[in-house]
């Protein structure tokens, strides 16, 4: 299913940091990596992933290093920083308090009342 | 390249104002767009087709470009700059109450020239391309360094210290060449500083060549403050990117060996240059000198203890003009005498939230060779306030330190826009330098 792109667009940097969180990555895999773990619900438009990562990169929330490959191709790799953990966590607690916010709204009583 | 992915890349570039961000963003461009495209040759796809559709995939480049556009343009660090205008209008003011008070009024007109001189200091080095010269620091460093012995050597002296005069105008030589140090051993510090136990040694004894000639000035002062300032920028350099092998270790023998240096040369400095020993004696005892060389500690001490919240104090030292250097090393002194403590609390806040935010803009800067410059500038700037109060609150030795853009005096002022404007204009360009180098992030 497809989603509205306006709801992705608020989430993006914290979608980036997680998966920098796991491993230094560059663009092409991050937006790969995001497809897949979606189930393709994510594929933003690539290229607006580079000002995101360069304006992360300028607030030293993520770091880059050009690293060579057997192709003779340099890649730009991203690594998270020590203040990107702490704005990520930051983003997540927000998230878990927006997306628990909307649950209630649309009705999420009734599911507790069926947990119970 | 593909005509798909070229135009798309130059589209993006076309929003970004600033060259020098160019290369590598259009290689990472590049990279998404070939490695897209390839993936879709593997299914079988025609190359056309494949850019085509990779590039496609990637957006609005127009939207894009702008976006970047906004990361990598120049900053302008505007609470410095404020700081720094409050300070140079509260400077020349403390200056017009000294002029008024002891009738002697070319000492403010000189120091408004002063200021007027040292803003255009500011400018020049503010859009100064600093990373010019970082392809020939070494040669530079030493070059300066030579210089500066010449000037030493050969240029006139007074009262014992090495002083240049042109135009009128009389200054220490290493003042000129201290900013000029600072922007070289950057380029050092990132070159050597890679963990090879040769280049290591190269840069602890380039360290040292400029140090020991600012110590024949003779400045034991200036040398140890430009000695912090490189210590750190090479604390730095051994803790940043580029150094491979065990940190913890080089900076124990570094730091230990240091302690013992440093100890071996404050005994060989007291015993023997003129009025070395005296003046740490004299530190520790005033009022036993009090006729003598304790003369201007006690001066000092008895008018901050009569000195009010707001307004003159009553001490004969400030209506009889006797406070030796009232208006270069102890204006502090000065301001808090004829106007209270409370101009004096605003003059220690001002330069504290100017050196503050110099370590904030510092700490910003990612760029390696700018990162190491403007450690040794906060250093450097820092520490003249520092000692610079200190002596003036009898909690140090007497030393020749100005207090920066207080005291009255062309080459401190200068010397010190220069350091502050190279800073600015390092965080200017602090997102706009972008290389296409291969520095791996050792953990």
């Amino acid at each position: 299913m497809k989603v509205d792109k306006e709801l992705l667009k608020g989430s993006t940097t914290m979608l980036i940091l997680k998966l920098l969180d796991g491993g230094d990555m560059y663009g092409y895999l991050m937006t790969k990596e995001l497809e897949r773990r979606s189930d393709n619900t994510f594929t933003l438009k690539e290229g607006t992933l580079y000002p995101i990562l360069h304006s992360l990169e300028s607030n030293q929330m993520i770091q880059a290093y050009w690293e060579n490959t057997e192709s003779a191709r340099k890649r730009k790799y991203y690594t998270i920083t020590k203040g990107g953990k702490k704005l990520l966590l930051e983003k997540e607690k927000e998230w878990a308090h927006y997306a628990d916010a909307i649950r209630k709204v649309l009705g999420g009583a009734t599911i507790e009342h069926i947990c119970i | 390249m593909n005509t798909y992915a070229s135009d798309f890349i130059e589209t993006v570039l076309g929003q970004i104002k600033y060259k020098k961000a160019h290369a590598s963003i259009t290689v990472e461009l590049q990279n998404h767009i070939s490695e897209q495209a390839e993936g879709y040759m593997a299914e079988s796809m025609g190359e056309d087709e494949a850019f085509c559709k990779a590039v496609a995939q990637m957006g609005n480049p127009a939207e894009i470009g702008k976006r970047l556009h906004k990361t990598h343009k120049p900053k302008t660090e505007w609470s410095i700059m404020l700081l720094l205008g409050a300070i140079v209008v509260f400077g020349l003011y403390i200056i017009s109450i000294y002029s008024s008070l002891y009738f002697d009024y070319s000492i403010f007109y000189k120091q408004v020239f002063f200021a007027g001189l040292g803003i255009c200091a500011i400018i020049l080095f503010y859009f100064f391309d600093y990373t010019k010269l970082e392809k020939y620091s070494i040669p530079l460093y030493f070059v300066t360094s030579l210089l500066l012995l010449l000037a030493i050597m050969f240029g006139s002296k007074m009262q014992g210290r090495a002083y240049i005069q042109i135009w009128g105008f009389g200054f220490i030589p290493s003042f000129v060449a201290i900013p000029l140090i600072l922007i070289f051993y950057a380029g050092l510090v990132k070159k050597w500083c890679d963990g090879n136990v040769g280049n290591l040694l190269k840069l602890i004894g380039a360290s040292g060549l400029p140090l020991f000639i600012i110590l024949l000035e003779p400045s034991l002062i200036y040398c140890s403050i430009v000695g912090v300032g490189l210590l750190t920028m090479f604390t730095f350099g051994i803790c940043g990117g580029n150094y491979k092998g065990n940190r913890r270790k080089t900076l124990i023998i570094i730091y230990g060996s240091l302690c013992a240096l440093v100890f071996l040369i404050f005994v060989y400095v007291l015993s023997n240059i003129p009025y070395g020993t005296e003046r740490f004696t004299v530190f520790l005892n005033p009022q036993r000198y009090a006729r003598g060389a304790g003369y201007t500690n006690v001066v000092l001490d008895n008018i901050l203890s009569s000195s009010k919240f707001l307004g003159s104090s009553e001490s004969t030292y400030i209506s009889g003009n006797g406070l030796p250097s009232a208006n270069s090393e102890f204006i502090f002194t000065f301001v808090v005498g004829s106007l209270g403590w409370l101009f004096g609390i605003l003059l220690i806040v001002l330069l504290g939230l100017i050196i503050l935010r110099l370590f904030v803009a510092a700490s910003k800067v990612r760029h390696e060779y700018g990162k190491y410059l403007c450690v040794g500038i906060c250093c450097v700037f820092s520490l003249q306030v520092i000692v610079n109060l200190l002596m003036n609150l009898g909690l140090c030795p007497i030393f020749n330190v100005a207090l920066p853009f207080f005291s009255y005096g062309g080459a401190s002022y200068l010397f010190n826009m220069a350091l502050i404007g190279l800073l600015l204009g390092v965080y200017r360009r602090k997102d706009i330098i972008e290389k296409l180098e291969r520095n791996s992030l050792s953990q």
